[in-house]
C-alpha cells in the first residue's frame, strides 16, 4: 500500500515539474513572436526552446515510467498538451513577415500570461491532490483560470477576423494558431476534470 | 577486433585506462604531492564532449588552477601554489593529449551515427500518424519513441569550442531535425481528432501517394547518412503536394470564413499544411547533404 502511495506521490511531483517546464516552454515560444529582436538574434531564443524541450521530454519520460496501465488516459492528455505547445511553435516557420506580430502583440502577451496562470494553477491543483485536499475553492479557481484563457483566445480570434485576415499575407496560419489554443484549453480542461474525478 | 574498437564506450574506457596508467607512472616519478593529484586531474580534464577535447580540457585545467590560486591566497602560501600547479599541469597535459591522440572520436562519424536512429524514428512516427488518421484509431500511437529519439540527438554540436567550420552545417541539420519533430507532434495532435469518415476517404488516395514519397525521401536521407549511394534521386514532392492541395480544396471550402465553419475542415487543412512544411524541411535537409 505504501509503495503504491509512494509511486502516486512521485507521479504527482513529476507531473508538477512537467507543468512547470511546459510553462517555461510556452513562454519561450511566445517570446519568439513578442520580442522584436528575434529575427536578428535567433540563437538565444532557439537555444532556450531547445533546452526546455529537453527538460520537458525528460519529465514526460519520467511520468511514463511512473505511470500504471490504468493511467493511459492521463498520459495521452499530457502528451497532447505538449504536442499542441510545439504546434504553436510552427507559426514562426510559416509567417514570412515578422512585423505582423506587432499587430497582435497585446493579445499574444495576454494569452501567454493566461496560459502561464492556467499552468501554474495546474501545479497548485496537483499539489493539493498530493496533500489530498479537495476544496470548492480549487474548482472555482480552475473554472476562473480556464474562463480567463478562453476570453483571451476570443480576443485574438476577434482580432483575426477583423484585422489579421485582411492584412496578413498568410491569414490561414493564424486560424490554425487560434484553433491550437482552443485545443490546448480543451485538453487542459479535460485533464482537470479527469483529475477531479480520480 | 576493429568492430569492437568502433564501439564508443569501449574506446572511451581504453583511452581512460591508458591515460590513467601513464598518469599513475608520472605521479610516481614526477609528482610533488602524495594525494594522486596527477591521475585525478587527468581523469577530470578528460570529461569533455565530442569534438571539444582541447577547448573543454583547457577550461577545466584553468578552473583547477584558479581554485588552487584561491586556496593559496587563503593560506598565504606561494609554495603550495607551485607544488599543486606542477602536478595539475602534468595531469592536464596527459589528459588532453590522450583525448587528442588515443582513439580519438571523429565528430563526423559520431554525428551521423547518433542522427541515424533519430531519422528512422521520425520516419516511423510519421507513418504511424498517417495510419492513425486513416484508421480513426486514437490509441495506436504514443510518443515514447519520439521522445527518446529527440532526447538522444547529438546536442554536443551546440557546445562552445566545437569546430566552428563543422558547427554551422551540423547545427543547421540538427535544427531541421528538431523542426521536423515539432511538425510531426503537431500532426499527431491533429490526427487524434475524430474526422468525418467520408472526408478522410476522399483525401485518402492523394494522401497515400504523398506519404509514399515522403517515406522515400526519408529513406534517401538515411541512405546518404549511411554513406551509401542513392539509386535514384527522390522526387521534390512538388507535384504530389499540388495534387494533395487540389484534392483538399475540392473537399473543404477554400474561403477562410467557410473553412472556419467546421473544426474538421480546419484541422484537415492544418494537417495538409503541416505536410507542406514537412516537405520544405526535408528538401532543406536533402540540400544540406548534397
Amino acid at each position: 500500500m505504501s509503495i503504491f502511495a509512494n509511486r502516486s506521490t512521485k507521479w504527482l511531483k513529476t507531473c508538477i515539474h512537467y507543468f512547470k517546464t511546459l510553462d517555461v516552454q510556452q513562454k519561450a515560444i511566445f517570446a519568439c513572436y513578442l520580442e522584436k529582436n528575434y529575427a536578428k538574434q535567433l540563437d538565444p531564443y532557439e537555444k532556450k526552446i531547445r533546452n526546455t524541450r529537453l527538460k520537458l521530454l525528460t519529465a514526460m519520460k519520467k511520468i511514463r515510467a511512473l505511470s500504471s496501465t490504468d493511467s493511459r488516459g492521463k498520459l495521452e492528455r499530457l502528451e497532447n498538451l505538449y504536442e499542441i505547445i510545439f504546434s504553436l511553435n510552427t507559426l514562426k516557420l510559416r509567417i514570412s513577415d515578422q512585423a505582423i506580430f506587432e499587430i497582435c502583440e497585446v493579445e499574444l502577451k495576454k494569452i501567454s500570461l493566461s496560459l502561464s496562470d492556467a499552468l501554474k494553477h495546474a501545479m497548485i491543483f496537483l499539489n493539493s491532490k498530493q496533500l489530498e485536499k479537495k476544496s470548492a475553492r480549487m474548482m472555482d479557481d480552475t473554472a476562473k483560470n480556464i474562463g480567463r484563457l478562453s476570453r483571451q483566445i476570443d480576443a485574438l480570434e476577434e482580432l483575426y477576423r477583423s484585422t489579421l485576415q485582411v492584412v496578413s499575407q498568410e491569414p490561414i496560419f493564424f486560424l490554425f494558431f487560434v484553433q491550437d489554443l482552443i485545443a490546448f484549453r480543451d485538453a487542459l480542461e479535460s485533464f482537470f476534470l479527469e483529475m477531479l474525478n480520480d | 577486433m576493429i568492430n569492437f574498437l568502433k564501439m564508443n564506450h569501449i574506446r572511451d574506457v581504453i583511452t581512460l585506462l591508458i591515460a590513467l596508467i601513464v598518469s599513475v607512472i608520472a605521479n610516481y616519478y614526477l609528482g610533488e604531492t602524495t594525494c594522486f593529484l596527477i591521475p585525478l586531474t587527468t581523469l577530470y580534464v578528460m570529461q569533455t564532449a565530442i569534438g571539444n577535447s582541447f577547448y573543454q580540457g583547457m577550461q577545466k585545467f584553468i578552473l583547477i588552477l584558479l581554485v588552487i590560486a584561491a586556496c593559496s591566497v587563503l593560506i598565504y602560501s606561494t609554495q603550495f601554489f607551485y607544488i599543486m600547479a606542477h602536478d595539475v599541469t602534468i595531469g592536464a597535459a596527459i589528459g588532453i593529449i590522450a583525448r587528442l591522440i588515443i582513439l580519438p572520436v571523429k565528430p563526423a562519424t559520431e554525428f551521423r551515427e547518433e542522427l541515424l536512429p533519430a531519422i528512422n524514428t521520425l520516419n516511423e512516427y510519421f507513418s504511424k500518424i498517417i495510419d492513425q488518421l486513416l484508421q480513426h484509431d486514437n490509441h495506436i500511437l504514443n510518443n515514447a519513441a519520439l521522445e527518446n529519439a529527440l532526447l538522444a540527438l547529438p546536442d554536443w554540436v551546440y557546445e562552445r569550442g566545437f569546430n566552428s567550420a563543422l558547427q554551422t552545417g551540423y547545427r543547421f541539420f540538427l535544427s531541421n531535425v528538431e523542426k521536423t519533430g515539432d511538425i510531426l507532434m503537431s500532426m499527431h495532435h491533429l490526427a487524434r481528432y475524430q474526422y468525418d469518415k467520408e472526408l478522410i476517404a476522399k483525401i485518402r488516395p492523394a494522401l497515400l501517394q504523398y506519404v509514399d514519397n515522403v517515406n522515400l525521401f526519408f529513406s534517401s536521407v538515411i541512405t546518404v547518412l549511411e554513406l551509401k549511394k542513392l539509386s535514384e534521386e527522390p522526387s521534390d514532392l512538388s507535384h504530389e503536394m499540388a495534387e494533395l492541395q487540389k484534392q483538399l480544396f475540392t473537399i473543404v471550402p477554400s474561403s477562410l470564413e467557410l473553412l472556419d465553419m467546421r473544426r474538421d475542415y480546419v484541422y484537415l487543412a492544418a494537417f495538409i499544411y503541416n505536410l507542406k512544411d514537412l516537405r520544405k524541411i526535408l528538401l532543406k535537409m536533402g540540400e544540406a547533404l548534397r
